[in-house]
């Protein structure tokens, strides 16, 4: 496959109306979802998921990327005017934007929040097809025993970069593999740990288990607190869109977001939290005013709205190219293709590239969508905030409990969703990765058979299996990797340790 | 977060590791052998819980006197300045456990109301007349978008007569 071909197969989606109704649907639905704290892309891709099981797998895609589009664009409205986060990675917005806003400037953050998001959306596009058409070619080069060093590399990757305690990563991951696990042998077709029960024996349902793990679970742990989002008023519209000039010097700080957002986000475990942190970094090291970093910064404001929406696309590079989400969002729109029929793996996309094509087309299409019509958005995206968020909360829990069951009009399904989102809700608040163990439920079975069935393709030799170059080249990156996470934890733990030792003297 | 709880979850995992490793011990071996086995698997995994549970306690143990009972969170913090409290999670999980108990029986257009209602009494909503108009609002928006617009065979329970006679449903 030549660059050139996902670019131009997405630009061809874009002559399809459905695939335009399901962007503008799907955007629409991520600029209110970002808009309002702690409604994220996992939660919003759980609450719309049984929608996508009646659309083409094409659409279906480009309506799931099209949420994250107007996730990380929705988030910067409320931070910038009414000083509210939609999720941790506008914490860095409300900082400079709403500074700005209190300075009586509004129309200049959100003229670069603008600029910013929809240009690192849209750039990060072109590098999303530069990085993922050459890993899909290598592709080719994979047998069992590789994916299975792939799908190391990505439990392994996950448990050391996300969550601070490395073993409780570890725990969760497994926790994940053995639910994955439950049901028929891959070799033997022998039932497992069915515990005796017949509606167990092939298995739990994957979407279901997720669902819970990733949505429920987070709806469970708002409901611990009663407050409302929006209880500061602000007028959006207080300014025109700001002229260039202005906002020029950002330009630099935006372009290094972009870049650094989408390699980040393709880290898994990564996101668009660390993306922007590191971008608002270098930018402020690359800075001629450090010092209005904080203060109302309009390079800070660049970095890190370009390095969250370019994520966006980062994150896709993974999972497209060789099969392994990297972020709960990520499980769950392989989950959406799950059911659709596609097996998860390096080779998917390079059987079926419309799917690559209607990624391209999906993020495309919002961002030319938010383009048109994001800037008349903010007074939308503030009555969102205004929203009761008990309310929502409670009719989010019942919409994902009718989507659970929408998968196979199965009740069954509904009580795994409840005790996944129970389990879910603990390891939240005690620090076990839900999406470690969301990954292992999805990946689990995979993981086993690619083990099972490359030792057999190589004489049940374990020398001859992670012999071979390929594999162990990723299986050795996997170990540097998970040493390296555990060296960073001993060494903050030594530096907690001796920070508590000097306020103990003082 | 508080640390007994912290202590209680780790050995909750390691419980289950356990259970696991116990279970995985009756699994049939079957007619194809391979080095590893369908055993195995849980074994290792069963194994991370249980070691990692019990590391964990033992590390909290270890250093009980130097920490106080509440300690910095590992997890996701709750949002500082307003109360939290587990009993509302509690209240909303025995309303979902019920509403999926009722699901079939009474039918989603009477339980959905009706655990609506319950759900936003429980994370504190107690404004009634207006809970009812939100549950019956989206009960039916769902049921026709779901049942009509998506195809998905929604159980109606105890109004399954009703909706056959009137035609509204065909089984």
């Amino acid at each position: 496959m030549d660059l050139l071909q996902p670019l131009l197969g997405g630009l061809a989606l874009l002559g399809d109306p459905l695939v335009w109704a399901a962007v503008m649907a799907g955007t629409l639905f991520g600029v209110i979802s970002g808009a309002m704290p702690g409604m994220g892309t996992t939660l919003a891709y759980g609450l719309v998921l049984p929608f996508t099981f009646v659309m083409s797998p094409v659409v279906g895609v480009a309506f799931l990327l099209s949420i994250s589009v107007g996730v990380g664009y929705g988030n910067s409205i409320p931070a910038i005017l009414m000083g509210i986060p939609g999720n941790p990675a506008a914490i860095l917005t409300v900082i400079d934007g709403h500074t700005l806003h209190k300075q009586g400037d509004s129309a200049l953050a959100l003229g670069v929040s603008f600029v910013a998001a929809l240009g690192g959306q849209f750039f990060s596009i072109l590098m999303f097809i530069m990085l993922v058409v050459p890993l899909m070619s290598l592709a080719y080069y994979f047998s069992f025993p590789e994916i299975f060093g792939l799908y190391c590399l990505g439990f392994v990757a996950l448990i050391s970069l996300a969550g601070d305690n490395m073993v409780k990563g570890m725990m969760a991951a497994a926790l994940g593999i053995c639910i994955g696990l439950v049901g028929l042998d891959p070799i033997n077709m022998v039932t497992r740990l069915d515990f005796g029960f017949r509606e167990v024996r092939s298995g739990f349902e994957e979407v279901a288990v997720v669902i819970g793990l990733l949505a429920v679970s987070e709806l469970f742990r708002s409901a611990r607190q009663t407050f409302q989002w929006g209880d500061k008023s602000s007028d959006p519209s207080n300014g025109r869109f700001p002229p260039f000039k202005r906002f020029r010097k950002a330009i630099p700080a935006m372009g290094g977001g972009t870049v650094v957002g989408t390699f980040v986000g393709a880290i898994p475990g990564a996101g668009a939290t660390p993306a922007a942190m590191i971008s608002y970094q270098i930018a402020q090291m690359m800075s001629k005013e450090p010092e209005r970093f904080g203060k109302g910064s309009v390079e800070g404001i660049g970095a890190n709205e370009a390095a969250q929406n370019a994520s966006n696309s980062g994150e896709l590079i993974p999972t497209l190219g060789l099969g392994i989400p990297v972020t709960g969002s990520m499980v769950l729109l392989l989950a959406a293709l799950t059911v659709q029929g596609f097996v998860p793996g390096p080779l998917m996309v390079a059987n079926a590239p419309e799917l690559l094509y209607a990624a391209v087309g999906g993020l495309l299409a919002s961002t030319i969508f938010l383009i048109l019509l994001g800037w008349g958005m903010a007074r939308l995206m503030l009555r969102a905030v205004q929203l009761n968020r008990q309310i929502v909360i409670v009719l989010a829990l019942a919409m994902t409990m009718l989507g659970v069951f929408a998968v196979n009009t199965r009740v069954m399904d509904m009580g795994v969703a409840l005790v996944a989102g129970g389990i879910g809700y603990f390891m939240l608040r005690y620090g076990y990765s839900t999406a470690a163990a969301a990954l292992g439920v999805f990946l689990g079975t995979e993981f086993e058979r690619t083990l099972r069935i490359g030792l057999n393709m190589n004489n049940n030799s374990f020398i001859d299996f992670f012999t071979r170059p390929i594999t162990m080249m990723i299986l050795l990156t996997a170990i540097l990797l998970l040493a390296w996470g555990a060296m960073k934890r001993a060494q903050l733990r030594r530096r907690l340790a001796a920070a508590s030792v000097e306020s103990g003297q003082a | 977060m508080d640390r007994r709880i912290d202590i209680a979850v780790a050995a909750a995992f390691a419980l289950l590791g356990l259970t696991i490793i116990i279970e995985a011990t009756g699994i049939r071996l079957g007619l194809v052998r391979d080095p590893i086995g369908p055993r195995a698997a849980f074994y290792v995994c069963g194994g991370v819980l249980l070691l990692g549970g019990l590391l964990l306690i033992w590390r909290r143990v270890r250093e009980w006197n130097q920490t106080t009972t509440f300690i910095e969170s590992e997890g996701v913090a709750d949002e500082p300045d307003y109360p939290a409290s587990a009993v509302r999670p509690a209240l909303l999980v025995g309303s979902c456990l019920i509403y999926t108990a009722l699901f079939t029986t009474i039918g989603y257009l009477v339980a959905t109301p009706l655990f609506i209602v319950a759900a936003l009494a429980s994370v504190g909503e107690r404004n009634w007349r207006l809970n009812i108009l939100i549950g019956v609002i989206f009960t039916i928006a769902t049921y026709v978008v779901f049942h009509h617009a998506l195809g998905v065979r929604i159980p109606v329970g105890v109004l399954t007569g009703l909706f056959r006679e009137l035609g509204l449903i065909t089984l």
